[in-house]
């Protein structure tokens, strides 16, 4: 099951940056970090389920994230994510990569002559 | 590097969570579809069609659960747990082949745990002692004196010890093995050790209890003692107080200084007392030599140096020994060396336990063969199989993977098998008794040694794993599609593989039925040997008396005779003999006299002898024959003493000449008078059979010396004797009438060695005949899985060329030669193997040649017996596929093709 695709690789790594920017504004569930990306980016991205919760294993295999169970409002049993400091420190270095990255794009793409 | 450290970390507990993740996935995907479906509600839909966008939108739940189960990393482990339990499912579904491995390798791996545990311990592993690589063993060779002794004597030793730079220090021990224990009720016999103070140091020993001996102790008045635990334990009921306390050895009370630890053994394990010893060096004593050197080498110091530095100190000897006249030096050939400890104390069954452990190599590699190439005809059974799986997408990982778990399982089914045939090995001994093999008492099989076989067993599956994974086509689908098998060509470099590994079974089966036919021929010869003597129905053992209470050779006579006398008085006893020395018991003093025909000038012919001290009846108890003169009789001692010579030393001293009323003097002992011989006997033989007759000087023991001669006896005996008794009675009602016998003429006299001669005889052949048992039992066994390797290759190569067989039927060849075809196929494996087999066993021989008797190890008859086994077993092998083959219908093979 080698993940050996680019693209995948790319939006992979997005989507982990996505995930730890969006836990490190407030910790929730699942179901809420969905709709709260596709909320941030005004319905531009849509976050499938069946990228979110493998992400999610997989941050909090790294320690980047921690996770408790807890009741939501309605008093229904919901798995919370929470950002952890590593996952501070790795989101910060994310960023500036992805920056980079952008910056970098924009040079590219934006050149006239 | 620590976050990838703490995902594996994650990874291994959630492993063991596996189950409640599951629950807690599922849990959570749950809530999510319930807040999808709350939220499309929110937004209006109905509850039906907010429940289908919901679920349409989440993709099918059991996608998700295997992939955040992927992202967890179980695949592979889960995998394993898969293909192990696939493995055994599969391994029930073929007993036939499961047996096989197992035993095989079950038998294979036991036998090499076994005996190898044996081999490691009695000679590769290290002594108990404070760094034992630096203790060594010096030595003193003289072979120009006609003796194989590698003893020092008191001079000598103290002579390199006082000069070597290369050891810390050197010290000296022998044992006594008539020692007596006389306080008490019980008298009991024991072994002591005369020690000088310096060995407990050089072994860097501590005591259980109180002190060992100090440079003083040796010319210490009181004479202090050193006890072993097993008397402390049992004859002063493991008292702390027992220090200071008073022992009775040999009626001489000594003072108990200190008790040694429980598992001490040095000299060796008969050893309950130890003397001090010290160093009486007036002479250079080189004919009576008794004393064993060892030493501790300097750090630093190399074997070979400290050998070279006592070569170098060899021609110095004079300057300290001025009786050493040139003459003398070069004569006796004098050499000192220097070897290990442990190699010393081993040497005497190194030839034994050097081929066990060859032979062991042999069983194991051919048992890892076999299984070897069972798993590969497996393999090649399986190719299809495999070739779709891969063509399915399965990865080369996945396939060796499986069969690596295949292999492992069946070696560790076979190590399962191997424990408890190691185990018996260990516990038994295999029947060497701890008498015959030094170090054998702590030989067990413990934690290090089954994790060795479990290592081992853990490398041999793994290892039949990858060459059948190797083999089965993991490297690529295509390739193994298209080697189907009516292709010989691409299945040549396979079936070349299997032929080297039948030829090598051969060569190793050959090897062994080689060396099981010589150690049978030699076990053969010893039967035949005539032994001089008849052991049938009479028992022996022996009494040792203590120099204190019987200081003359009339005291010491007196007793023997009131024993003799008392013993054939007793109910169901018959003639009673006793002698000094008797043939085929080990551990006796091995003294030679040179010997001296007088009278005549024109032949002033020396040899040297044993002398030996008999009762006038022994000849006629032992039944050894009389070849000319007479037995002993009254009055032989009287005036010039009477002697009896074996036939072999006549034969030395006299040549064809009558020996009877010559005279012959001892010129090692010029003190002893002039002997006139009155008889000559058969030979027998010393201590082992191998070692061949020695040479024996008979003397009377006599209970008639004239009043005159009461200061000293006229002839060389020793207050010890063995009794022989004529007797049908067992032996264990047998022991305790000697005790009483003896008791009654003396109760502080214990009795030692009670024995049957019979029990004395077999036990001279026992090693012979243990190799010869184990070593067939291999080379059957061996000769056994050759033919069947054979066949196995014949049959398989048949299998693969049945149409060409066919066409060759089709196209007029006749069955005989299709016949012959296959047969000489399988005969070029067979001459591979056996000229192998013959070419190892020919450099093999000089390991062999060592526990052999009589018999030629490169012996052209047992080479030709040899191979003639081998050589009819493995054609009968291959002669039947090879039938098969032309009996092959062409019609059929041609259809099916």
């Amino acid at each position: 099951m080698a993940r050996t695709d680019t693209n995948e690789h790319v939006l992979q790594g997005t989507l982990d940056l996505l995930i730890l920017k969006t836990l490190s504004l407030a910790p929730m569930h699942g179901w809420g970090l969905t709709h709260r990306i596709q909320e941030l980016s005004r319905d531009a991205l849509q976050v499938g389920q069946g990228s979110i919760y493998p992400a999610l294993v997989r941050l909090e295999q790294r320690g980047l994230i921690a996770t408790e169970w807890s009741t939501t409002e309605n008093n229904r049993r919901a798995k919370y994510y929470r950002i952890s400091p590593a996952g501070r420190r790795a989101m910060g270095e994310e960023l500036a990569s992805w920056k980079r990255f952008v910056g970098a794009m924009d040079l590219v793409l934006g050149a006239t002559s | 590097m620590i976050e990838a450290a703490r995902a594996a970390i994650a990874r291994v507990r959630e492993l063991f969570q596996r189950r409640r993740l599951a629950a807690d996935l599922d849990d959570e995907l749950r809530f999510h579809l319930e807040q999808e479906i709350q939220h499309n509600v929110a937004r209006g839909m109905s509850a039906t069609d907010a429940r289908r966008a919901a679920m349409l939108s989440f993709g099918g739940v059991q996608r998700f659960r295997e992939e955040t189960h992927d992202a967890r990393g179980f695949v592979a482990a889960e995998r394993v747990i898969r293909d192990v339990r696939f493995t055994l499912r599969r391994l029930r579904r073929a007993p036939a082949f499961t047996a096989g491995v197992v035993g095989t390798l079950g038998i294979g791996l036991g036998a090499a745990a076994g005996i190898g545990a044996l081999v490691y311990g009695v000679m590769l592993r290290p002594l108990p002692y404070v760094d034992p690589e630096r203790l060594i063993r010096v030595s003193l060779i003289t072979p120009g004196l006609g003796t194989t002794s590698t003893d020092h004597s008191p001079g000598t030793l103290k002579f390199f010890g006082d000069r070597a730079r290369s050891f810390t220090e050197l010290g000296g021990y022998y044992e006594n093995d008539g020692v007596a224990i006389t306080d008490g009720d019980e008298p009991e016999r024991t072994t002591a050790a005369m020690v000088t103070p310096s060995v407990f140091r050089i072994l860097g020993s501590v005591p259980a209890l109180g002190r060992l001996f100090r440079d003083e102790d040796a010319v210490s008045d009181t004479v202090p003692v050193l006890v072993s635990y097993d008397i402390w334990q049992r004859r002063f009921g493991g008292d702390s107080a027992v220090i200071g306390k008073q022992i009775e050895l040999n009626r001489g009370r000594r003072t108990i200084i200190g008790v040694l630890p429980k598992d001490f053994d040095f000299p060796s394990r008969a050893v309950g007392v130890w003397y001090p010893s010290g160093d009486r060096a007036k002479r250079a004593d080189l004919t009576s030599r008794s004393v064993l050197g060892i030493g501790r080498l300097r750090r630093g110091v190399t074997v070979e140096q400290a050998d070279a530095e006592l070569a170098a100190l060899v021609p110095r000897l004079p300057e300290r020994f001025p009786e050493l006249s040139p003459n003398v030096m070069q004569q006796s050939g004098i050499r000192a060396t220097v070897t290990t400890l442990r190699a010393a104390i081993v040497a005497p069954v190194r030839g034994e336990l050097t081929l066990l452990g060859l032979m062991v190599g042999i069983v194991l590699l051919i048992a890892t063969v076999n299984v070897a190439t069972l798993f590969l005809l497996r393999a090649e059974r399986l190719r299809g199989e495999i070739a779709v799986g891969r063509a399915l997408g399965a990865s080369g990982g996945a396939i060796i993977q499986r069969f690596v778990i295949e292999g492992v399982v069946a070696a560790v089914g076979g190590g399962a098998v191997a424990l408890p045939i190691a185990a018996a090995a260990v516990s038994t001994k295999l029947g060497f008794t701890t008498g015959e093999i030094p170090r054998l008492h702590d030989v067990h099989l413990g934690g290090k040694e089954i994790a060795v076989v479990s290592a081992i067993t853990l490398i041999v599956g793994v290892v039949l794993g990858l060459v059948t994974a190797a083999r089965a086509g993991a490297g690529g689908a295509s390739d193994a599609l298209r080697d189907d098998r009516r292709s010989v060509t691409a299945g040549r470099t396979w079936r070349r593989t299997q032929e080297g590994f039948v030829a090598v079974q051969i060569a190793l089966a050959l090897a062994l039925l080689l060396g099981a036919t010589l150690m049978g021929q030699s076990l053969l010869k010893l039967r035949r040997v005539d032994i001089g003597f008849t052991p049938r129905n009479r028992a022996t053992f022996d009494a040792a008396l203590p120099f204190s209470a019987y200081p003359t050779y009339q005291r010491t006579v007196a007793f023997h005779f009131e024993v003799m006398r008392s013993l054939a008085a007793q109910p169901g006893m018959g003639n009673v003999a006793a002698a000094m020395r008797l043939p085929l018991i080990a551990g006796q003093s091995s003294l030679q006299h040179r010997i001296q025909a007088a009278g005549d000038p024109t032949r002033n012919q020396e040899a040297t002898a044993q002398a030996n001290v008999v009762s006038a009846n022994y000849f006629a108890v032992m039944g050894i024959g009389l070849r000319t003169g007479r037995s002993f009789a009254p009055g032989d001692l009287a005036g010039t003493p009477s002697v009896i010579l074996s036939t072999s030393l006549a034969r030395e001293l006299f040549a064809a000449a009558d020996p009877l009323g010559r005279s012959i003097r001892l010129v090692s002992d010029p003190a002893y008078p002039a002997y006139r011989v009155v008889g000559v006997v058969g030979d027998v033989f010393g201590e082992r059979i191998p070692d061949g007759v020695i040479r024996v000087l008979y003397f009377p023991l006599l209970a008639d010396l004239a009043p005159a001669s009461l200061i000293k006896a006229p002839i060389p005996y020793n207050p010890s004797v063995h009794y022989i008794v004529q007797s049908t009675l067992p032996i264990g009602t047998l022991a305790p009438a000697f005790r009483q016998a003896v008791a009654l003429i003396d109760h502080r006299v214990p009795v030692a060695g009670v024995k049957t001669l019979d029990a004395i005889v077999s036990s001279a052949t026992a090693r012979t005949r243990l190799m010869m048992f184990v070593l067939a039992v291999a080379a059957v066994a061996t000769a056994l899985l050759g033919a069947i390797g054979l066949y196995s290759v014949v049959a398989y190569a048949v299998a693969g060329r049945a149409t060409e067989f066919g066409v060759r039927l089709a196209l007029g060849a006749t069955e005989p030669e299709i016949v012959g075809l296959v047969f000489r196929q399988g005969a070029i494996v067979l001459v591979a193997g056996l000229t192998m087999g013959t070419v190892t066993s020919l450099a093999g021989s000089r390991f062999v040649q060592r526990v052999l008797y009589n018999v030629d190890a490169n012996d052209p008859m047992a080479y030709v017996c040899a191979v003639g086994v081998m050589f009819a077993a493995a054609a009968a092998a291959a002669f039947f596929p090879a039938r098969s083959a032309g009996r092959t219908d062409p019609a059929r093979t041609l259809r099916g093709s």
